[in-house]
Formats: structure tokens, C-alpha cells, sequence
């Protein structure tokens, strides 16, 4: 039944909300469609253990879970997302058994399962293509296994190094917090489970197999290029307003330390715990944070009951050290970051749900206790209005431009009259605000158009100066005083680039507008 | 004994002497940035230009440093009284607000006073007791327009749980009543002034953003169709509720004191505490919830916390400071019992590690204050010499 109930909300209209496929969905799904057509990547690496993608990068697991996924449902939204929705209901009943496993206690179990269904945390993760998601399912069913190796039987000493090292292939912060977790867990609890000594033998060789190849790639492959690119130092805070762009260069490393612990620190923010840290509203407004407010009580009892429960070791080691990668990367409190500490942080909240159930049963007076709970039950309610809301009205309006909304719309246009241009050229910057979206838009055109992989992997491609090309389509920065005397060409870019007031009536053939009613895209063709 | 206490002054000088140095250390690299100064709300209703000089503050300041250590004494027995102050006067959070003139550290003086009068008292010395609690209170009514309503609720609370004799207090509490007339007289003549002056003050709903969030949420939710559920989810009570709560528990949060999360005079990397006392002050956290007097007396210190509170900013560090205290004694509890039950192997680490902590960003803090604090104030904040409140 909960599974039933979480199924519903992570698979529905989930090809319209989240309201378009970002960047990183678009470059899964293109390179899991080129898996499937030719077994080699977009740039024609064959079976390649880290996707070079757009430069980043991207871990293999999810994209080859898309391959079934796109041969099954198309090269199209319900395609990419398809698979981690699917994780997403499967970590319902994951969980349940885990929390069962930890807390012997079938009702706080299915309390469990019943806030993981509707965590809105979860949700948002499971309704597009999450590489964190995927992990956080397989780092749950990795526990789970790990837990039941100490009862004996070697398949689960098996099952639980498999699945820990595919969770670790699967998303960057894992492949921190694993080891390192499960380093410690058997270090503090080692002479308990000196009696396992033989299970604890083949998880560990079998690991250790398992991971070589991501270890060897890491250090010296291209998998490590990504851990430059977010490493905390490259912070944009850290470098302009701590370090000051390098102005006295001593001490910098103290400062990092402490610029970390506030980084660190961060993750245990009320706001970004209740209020703002799944960020689906705009900035400076009170939206949903990566719990439900009605949730903090419970977190609290939670905490209090943790010290008395047998598993609480496991649970603190989980959080503290699970915030870890998070808090070394280039972004303040990232909730897909992060995804990892959520199934620790329900099942503390869980059973301080049941010991706030206990109190409030506990309650003599039959009066005040039924006030106490139609009043909660009241704010339950009202949370879960307003976290519909953001869901299905807000979160669409307010934060689509961060899911480059409008982008498909101006690819389909392009693909639908690309035999009418000589080149189609296209701005990658968009913003309305300021143009510093940086838009990718070749991904989007090869995604749409299902471009052959076979073509685009041998084809000539054209590199400039901030320019690159294939086939007609050309993307670079729009320069209208020049690019306005060039006819037979299509222009695809923002207002920025575009700007209203110097376009004739008779260039403009479509204006995109975003959901909140303002102009994203001009698409225009100088006339002779 | 006698050497007892020369040795106590002379460590308490030494630690005097050190604060000094950090704040001339800080004059050096930040002046002649400062705060909005404020006048006593007595001398703004009667409109005469009275603003509290530099060198007040600075004197509020050192009064400070000593009445904490007179404060600790009634507690702590021997050199461990020395802790809050030497955890006082390594933290920047006051020294930063002193050598920028602040309005609050001029406050807490005479909540110190207040505080020491009534200790005073309960220690039988009435008399000194009772002139230290009016002459507090007077100037801090007379001072800040929220005394109004944190000086009672202070008191009440002080006596509901009987940390002291509401008997005892009563004469002063008469007196300080009398002497109050002309402060409320000011009031009624100038109504405006204080209504002015309140607004000032309390500014917890002010940012227009609030209004305009609320807005655009309903008209999205009614545009989607949702009309009758906006009046129940998205009315702006229940958005300012979400917003006052959220405000509250961030006054809560470890990170608020012990980072730099909140930026000391908005631009400091900083923190108002260091990081390594949060060791302590969990440990010492832990010590008061298991103690039902510790609890209520830290639960009534918590009104200290209003004036932030009503801030438009989320935390306003300034405000905060008339907090600063508690925090430094619930630092100084865990601490203490560290020190003393050293021998043990956790306490032995937990020790270590503070004591490293601090020292390292001790170091790096007055590092990175001579060479950077004046340029980070200058990316922040523009160069505006004034900061408000």
C-alpha cells in the first residue's frame, strides 16, 4: 500500500513535472541511446567506465540502467526518468526492511516507510533522472546486506559488497562516504564482530575486486577530473570573499579547514533541514526544506531515543559522516548532494514519530488529548497543502529556467525548419535575470532529433573560439550588430543576445516564454 | 588565601591584557568602520541629541570582562571563574561590537548589573545588591525601548523559579517603578516618537519580500485553479508563522555562534565563538538538561533573545550579544567538568581537541584580521563607513 502510494507520486505526470529535462538528464539519455545503438559513447569510447559527457564526467550505473529503459519507452522523458522513479518505489520496501532490520520494531518500521514515501526530499529526486537517488537505493540495499552478513550466510557477504560498489559507481559522494563508513563501523564495533571474521573476509576481498577499476580510474583516469572541478577551494565564496582571490596566500589552507566545518555545519541549517532546502521556490522565500516541518518534534525525540537504541552507532556514523562529500564540494547545503543521510535521517525521525505517538497517547485528560491530536493532524495537513502546491504550482513557475524550461521548445522549432536554413546557429547563455545559464543546447538538439550516435561519433565536427558545430547546427555567442546581415541563417538565443528593440517585426518568427510569463527565447531569421 | 586571590587578579589582568591586545589588533585593521549609533530612548522622546560616546562603549566593554568574573565567582569556586572570562575574551563577538561601537555591548553592561545586583542580594549584601539591580534596571529601561518588556518577563521569570525571592526584590521593584515616571511621561508626550522608535526596533514582518512572496504564491496557486485550498495552505498567517519559527530556531543552531555563517558586522569571517568550544558547549548542553534549576534558568535567559528576534534580518549578531553570556556559561559548565574529569580517556580527547581547535583558528583569526578583514569589509559592504543595525 505505501509503495503503491509512493509509486503515484514519483511516476505521476512526471513527464511534465519536473517541467523539462535539464542538462545532465539530456546527456544520460543521449548517451545511454548511444549505448544502445552502437555500445559506444557519444565521442565513441566503447563501453567506457566514466561518461566524458559534457566534460564532467558522469558515472556509468545510471546511464546503463537507461538502456533497457530507452529501448523499452523511446528517447524521450518518460524514457530517462523511468528508471530511477523505478528505484524510487523499490526503496520504499528497501527501507522498510532495513529499519525493521535496526530497530526490531514492525510499526516504527512502517512509519518509516511511510515518510520515505512521501519525503519530499525523495520525491523530487525520484521524479527525474538522479544519479544520487539511484545510489542512495543501493547504498540502502548495501546495508541491509551488510547488517545481515553478521547472521551469517556468504551471499549476503557477497550482496553487500556488490551492492555497496555499485552505489559508489554510481554517484560521486559515495565513493567517499562508503569506505570510510564502513572503515569505521567495524573498527568501533570490532570485537563484536570478531565471531563474523570469515563474512567480513569476502565483503571485504570482494570489494576490493569490485572497486579496483573505479580506484584506478579515479586516481588516474578521467573520473578524477571531476573532483577538481568541485572541490570546496573552487568555491566562488570561499575564493572572493575569504581568500580574496589569493591576496596573501599564507594560511589559506587554515582558512579552507574552517571555511569547511561552517560548510559542514550548514547541513544541520533549520532552513535547510524545514524551510528552503530542496530550493523549489525562488531565493529568499519560505518553500520546502528536505524534511517536513511536522517532522522536527519527531526529529528531536528521535535524537533523544537514538543514545538508548542499539543500532545508534551505525545511524550517527551515517549522518556525520555521510554530509562529508557534500560539504567538500563548490555548492552551500546541496540537497542532491546530500540524498545519501536520508534514509539515517528517517529512521531517526521515525522513532521519535513513535515516541511522540506514545506521549501523546500517554495523555490522561480524553479532551486535551483529543485536541492535541486534531490540532496536529490540522498542521499535518496544511504542510501537505502547501508541499502540493510547491510540487504542482510553484515549483514549475518559479524554478523552470533552472530546468532550462523553453529549451525543448526552441530545439523542436529548429529541427522542424532545419531544411529551410543554411546553419541554425544557437547562444548557449541564457537568463533572465542576466544571461550566466550556460544552456548546452547540442545535447538537447541530438536528444530531440534522435540524432544517429553512429553519424555524430564519426562526423567532422567544427571547433572555434568559443564555437563548436556539427552537422548545420552551430553554437556560439550571438553577436546581432554582425549576425543581423547574415541571411539564410536561423538565430536561436535570449533577449541578451537578441535584443527586442533591435529585431524587426518581420524577423521574429517565435517568441518562448517560460511558465511565469516571461520571455525566454527569441527565434529569429534575418529577412533579405 | 590571600595568595589564592592575588594569584586570581593577577591571571585575570593577564587575560585583561590579552583582550586588549585583540582589540587594538581589530582597531588597527577596521577602524573607523562602525555601527549605527543609537540614542537612549529616554533622551530620543525627549528630543536631545544624547548619543552614547566611543569611549563609553569601550569602558562598557572592560566593565563587562569584570562583571562576568564577578558573576562566575558566585558560582565557580577558585581559578576555574577564570574560564567564562577567558572564553569571553577569546571570542571576537564582543570585541568586534566594542571597537565598532555598539549600542548592544552598552546594554549588556547594565543586564550584567542587573544580574550581579540580584546575586548580591541573595548573598545577603543587600544593600549593594539593591543599588546595583535599580541602577541596572533604570539605565536599561531608560536605554532601549524592548526593555519594556524583556526587563518583567526577565524578572518574573527569574522568580517563578525561584532563583530569586520576588519578596527581596520588591523594594527595588517599587523604586525602580517611581523612578520610571518621567521615562513614561516622555511616552505619553511624545507618543509618535515612541511608536517611531518601536518600529525601529521591531521590525520582524518589515521586508516587503514576505508580502510579495505571499502574493505570488496565491496568484500562481489561484491561476492554477487552487483557490480554495490557497486560503487554507498559503494565507499570509500561516507564511508568517513558518517565517517567525524559522527565525526562531535559528537562534537555536550551532552554526549561528560558532561559525561564520551569520557574518559578524554582516562582512566578518569571524565567528562570534570558536569553533572548538562547541565541544564544550554540547557537553555543557547536555549537563543542563539533565539539571531541572540549570534547565529553567537557561530557558528564561532565552527572552535575552527577543531583540534579535524581532530584527529584520534572520540573526542579528549585534542584538545578539546581550545573549553572548549564556553561551559563554554554558561553554564554561562543560568545560569545567572536562577539566575535571581530565583523567578520563574521553575527556582527555574531548580537552585536546578544544584546546587545538581554538589555539589554531585563534592564530588564523588574527592572521587573517590584519590582512584581510579590511578588504573583505570593503567586497561586502562597498566601503559604506556606517553599517546598520
Amino acid at each position: 500500500m505505501l509503495t503503491l502510494i509512493g509509486g503515484f507520486l514519483r511516476f505521476y505526470n512526471n513527464t511534465q513535472n519536473h517541467i523539462s529535462l535539464n542538462i545532465d538528464e539530456v546527456s544520460y539519455g543521449y548517451s545511454a541511446y548511444s549505448i544502445l545503438k552502437t555500445a559506444r559513447d557519444e565521442n565513441g569510447v566503447f563501453m567506457p567506465l566514466a561518461f566524458q559527457s559534457t566534460g564532467d564526467y558522469k558515472s556509468p550505473v545510471l546511464i546503463y540502467s537507461l538502456v533497457p529503459s530507452i529501448a523499452i519507452f523511446g528517447l524521450n522523458e518518460f524514457g530517462v526518468r523511468f528508471t530511477t522513479a523505478l528505484a524510487g518505489i523499490l526503496s520504499i520496501p528497501v527501507f522498510f526492511l532495513l529499519l525493521k532490520k535496526l530497530v526490531k520494531n514492525i510499526n516504527i518500521a512502517l512509519i518509516g516507510a511511510a515518510l520515505l514515501a512521501i519525503s519530499p526530499w525523495h520525491i523530487f529526486y525520484s521524479r527525474l533522472a538522479s544519479e544520487s537517488l539511484m545510489s542512495t537505493f543501493f547504498l540502502m540495499l548495501g546495508v541491509l546486506f551488510f547488517l545481515k552478513m553478521f547472521e551469517g550466510g556468504k551471499i549476503w557477504a557477497a550482496g553487500a559488497s556488490i551492492f555497496l560498489t555499485v552505489s559508489m559507481y554510481t554517484y560521486h559522494s559515495q565513493r567517499l562516504f562508503i569506505p570510510i563508513f564502513i572503515f569505521l563501523y567495524l573498527l568501533t564495533g570490532f570485537k563484536r564482530f570478531k565471531s563474523n571474521i570469515s563474512n567480513i573476509r569476502i565483503f571485504i576481498l570482494g570489494s576490493f575486486l569490485l572497486v579496483l577499476p573505479l580506484f584506478y580510474m579515479t586516481i588516474f583516469g578521467s573520473a578524477g577530473t571531476r573532483i577538481g572541478m568541485v572541490f570546496l577551494s573552487q568555491d566562488i565564496e570561499f575564493t572572493r570573499y575569504v581568500i580574496l582571490d589569493h591576496i596573501q596566500r599564507a594560511g589559506e589552507q587554515f582558512l579552507l579547514f574552517f571555511f569547511w566545518i561552517k560548510r559542514y555545519l550548514n547541513y544541520f541549517q533549520p532552513d535547510f533541514l524545514f524551510f528552503t532546502g530542496l530550493n523549489m521556490t525562488l531565493p529568499g522565500t519560505i518553500g520546502l526544506g528536505v524534511l517536513f516541518l511536522f517532522e522536527l518534534p519527531w526529529l528531536f525525540l528521535g535524537i533523544i531515543k537514538l543514545f538508548k537504541n542499539i543500532s545508534s552507532r551505525l545511524i550517527i556514523l551515517w549522518i556525520l559522516l555521510g554530509i562529508i562529500p557534500a560539504s567538500l564540494a563548490n555548492n552551500d547545503q546541496s540537497s542532491v548532494r546530500s540524498l545519501l543521510i536520508l534514509p539515517a535521517l528517517l529512521v531517526i525521525v521515525s522513532l521519535g514519530a513513535q515516541r511522540f505517538l506514545e506521549i501523546a497517547q500517554s495523555l490522561s485528560n480524553k479532551f486535551i488529548k483529543l485536541g492535541f491530536f486534531s490540532f496536529y493532524g490540522f498542521f499535518i495537513i496544511i504542510i501537505l497543502i502547501q508541499a502540493y502546491l510547491i510540487f504542482a504550482v510553484h515549483f514549475p513557475i518559479q524554478q523552470g529556467e533552472a530546468f532550462m524550461e523553453g529549451t525543448k521548445e526552441t530545439v523542436l522549432y529548429a529541427l522542424d525548419n532545419k531544411d529551410k536554413y543554411q546553419e541554425i546557429v544557437y547562444d548557449p547563455y541564457r537568463g533572465i535575470e542576466a544571461p550566466y545559464i550556460v544552456n548546452i543546447p547540442h545535447m538537447y538538439i541530438l536528444f530531440y532529433s534522435k540524432y544517429d550516435p553512429a553519424k555524430y561519433q564519426t562526423e567532422a565536427k567544427h571547433f572555434g573560439k568559443d564555437t563548436f558545430g556539427f552537422d548545420k547546427f552551430t553554437i556560439r555567442k550571438i553577436d546581432w550588430r554582425e549576425d543581423r546581415f547574415k541571411k539564410g541563417i536561423l538565430f536561436i538565443g535570449s533577449p541578451w543576445s537578441l535584443p527586442e528593440n533591435d529585431l524587426a517585426e518581420a524577423e521574429i518568427l517565435k517568441k518562448i516564454y517560460l511558465g511565469s510569463g516571461r520571455l525566454a527565447f527569441f527565434i529569429v531569421s534575418p529577412k533579405e | 588565601m590571600r595568595k589564592i586571590f592575588l594569584k586570581e587578579n593577577i591571571l585575570f589582568l593577564i587575560i585583561y591584557g590579552f583582550s586588549l591586545i585583540f582589540s587594538a589588533l581589530l582597531i588597527r585593521a577596521i577602524y573607523p568602520i562602525q555601527l549605527q549609533l543609537q540614542k537612549p530612548i529616554f533622551f530620543d522622546l525627549i528630543e536631545l541629541n544624547v548619543i552614547i560616546p566611543y569611549w563609553l562603549i569601550y569602558f562598557a566593554g572592560s566593565i563587562n570582562i569584570f562583571l562576568i568574573w564577578m558573576i562566575a565567582k558566585r558560582f565557580i569556586i577558585g581559578h576555574l571563574a577564570l574560564i567564562p572570562v577567558l572564553i569571553y575574551c577569546f571570542s571576537p563577538w564582543s570585541f568586534y561590537l566594542v571597537v565598532t561601537n555598539s549600542f548592544y555591548v552598552y546594554l549588556l553592561t547594565f543586564i550584567l548589573i542587573i544580574f550581579q545586583g540580584i546575586l548580591l542580594i541573595k548573598s545577603r549584601r543587600f544593600r549593594w545588591g539593591m543599588a546595583a539591580f535599580i541602577l541596572g534596571s533604570i539605565l536599561f529601561l531608560y536605554s532601549f525601548v524592548l526593555g519594556i518588556f524583556i526587563f518583567p518577563i526577565l524578572i518574573t521569570g527569574l522568580s517563578l523559579i525561584k532563583f530569586v525571592s520576588f519578596k527581596k526584590i520588591r523594594p527595588a521593584l517599587f523604586i525602580i517603578s517611581f523612578l520610571c515616571l518621567p521615562l513614561l511621561i516622555a511616552n505619553f508626550k511624545n507618543q509618535a516618537g515612541t511608536g517611531n522608535i518601536y518600529n525601529n526596533q521591531v521590525a520582524l514582518f518589515k521586508d516587503p519580500g514576505h508580502m510579495n512572496a505571499v502574493n505570488v504564491f496565491q496568484g500562481e496557486s489561484r491561476k492554477a485553479g487552487y483557490s480554495f485550498i490557497v486560503k487554507l495552505g498559503e494565507n499570509r498567517y500561516i507564511y508568517f508563522s513558518k517565517y517567525a519559527f524559522f527565525k526562531a530556531i535559528k537562534h537555536f543552531t550551532p552554526s549561528t555562534y560558532f561559525t561564520g555563517q551569520e557574518g559578524l558586522l554582516k562582512f566578518s569571517f569571524s565567528p562570534p565563538v570558536y569553533f572548538g568550544f562547541l565541544i564544550p558547549f554540547l557537553y555543557g548542553l547536555s549537563l543542563i538538561f539533565k539539571s531541572p534549576a540549570l534547565r529553567n534558568g537557561l530557558a528564561v535567559s532565552f527572552i535575552l533573545l527577543v531583540p534579535s528576534f524581532v530584527s529584520k534580518t534572520l540573526v542579528n549578531l549585534n542584538r545578539l550579544v546581550l545573549f553572548e553570556p549564556v553561551i559563554v556559561f554554558v561553554i564554561s559548565l562543560g568545560m569545567i567538568k572536562i577539566i575535571q574529569n581530565r583523567k578520563e580517556r574521553i575527556f582527555k580527547l574531548m580537552l585536546f581537541l578544544t584546546i587545538i581547535l581554538v589555539s589554531v583558528q585563534l592564530l588564523v583569526t588574527v592572521f587573517d584580521i590584519n590582512f584581510r578583514e579590511y578588504i573583505r569589509y570593503e567586497r561586502y559592504l562597498g566601503g559604506a563607513l556606517q553599517i546598520g543595525d
